[in-house]
């Protein structure tokens, strides 16, 4: 089916070729796009590696350069625990009392 | 035109535009997925720092990017206020106010057209300007088929209780329930 083909019959009934079209379109798109985002639905461990990253990055900034063992422990942490250390962050003054 | 159309054969205009919105809804799934990490860590901070977050702020969080998720959990290590933590505070606060205020006013008109003006002292127009508007949707709903005013609240928000705060001179505690 082509574009022209549906303004030509959306013509002839009397309606906006454009509009047709375009109505179609976007209905189309919705639809895919819908069952593109359910294909892709994210479970509970969405966004870990960006999590570790992002803990990393801000234990970095607030204590200087990370050791390595921060590095592995951070690395083997949940969500969850990242969540809690995160929160940790507001009031340790060092890396011990956030790992303590 | 459904989707068991005949016309919807690989190739057609159709197939091309089903696509094409595919291919987009699966870029934002996987973009929010990998968001989803940062999103929780920034939404943790922000809890412990402010408490139980307004409507308006939840919203915007949900709305931010993670290049902006990203860069926002650092500066709400250091302090600041609700509003300097997240991007656009004052245009989620006029877009929500606006879509609630509606809600509000609707409540409130239908609680007077039915149990009569508000007892002088009253508390409840505070009240609902504290409530969600899903909270408010619902009261509404149960109003239809209640001829006490303080079964409405299901003894979660007695009015009696609403005018003794009132004397005492602090706002009842409307966050639990």
């Amino acid at each position: 089916m082509m574009t022209r083909t549906i303004m030509k019959v959306a013509e002839m009934a009397g309606l906006d070729p454009q509009l047709v079209v375009g109505s179609l379109a976007s209905t189309f798109l919705e639809k895919g796009r819908e069952a593109g985002r359910q294909e892709c639905e994210h479970g509970p461990d969405a966004g870990l590696p960006e999590a570790r990253r992002l803990v990393l990055r801000l234990l970095n900034k607030r204590f200087g350069p990370v050791p390595s063992w921060v590095h592995e422990r951070v690395g083997a942490l949940s969500i969850d625990a990242l969540e809690e250390l995160s929160e940790k962050m507001l009031e340790a003054s060092s890396l011990d009392e956030v790992f303590g | 035109m459904e989707w068991n159309d005949p016309e919807l054969v690989e190739g057609s205009l159709a197939w091309d535009w089903l696509e094409q919105g595919r291919a987009q809804g699966r870029a934002e799934a996987r973009a929010q997925a990998r968001a989803a990490g940062p999103r929780r860590i920034f939404l943790r901070v922000l809890r412990k720092r402010f408490g139980a977050l307004p409507p308006w702020a939840t919203k915007c969080v949900e709305a931010m990017s993670i290049e902006e998720l990203e860069r926002g959990v650092e500066p709400l290590l250091d302090g600041g206020t609700l509003e300097q933590a997240l991007p656009d505070a004052l245009a989620w606060q006029w877009l929500l106010r606006g879509r609630d205020e509606g809600a509000r006013r609707v409540f409130l008109r239908m609680f007077r057209a039915k149990f009569g003006p508000l007892p002088h002292g009253s508390m409840l127009a505070y009240y609902v300007h504290t409530m969600s508007v899903h909270d408010l949707e619902e009261l509404s709903e149960r109003m239809l088929t209640t001829e006490d005013p303080d079964a409405l609240f299901e003894g979660k928000l007695s009015l009696q209780a609403t005018h003794a705060s009132a004397r005492d001179g602090k706002p009842p505690d409307v966050s639990e329930g």
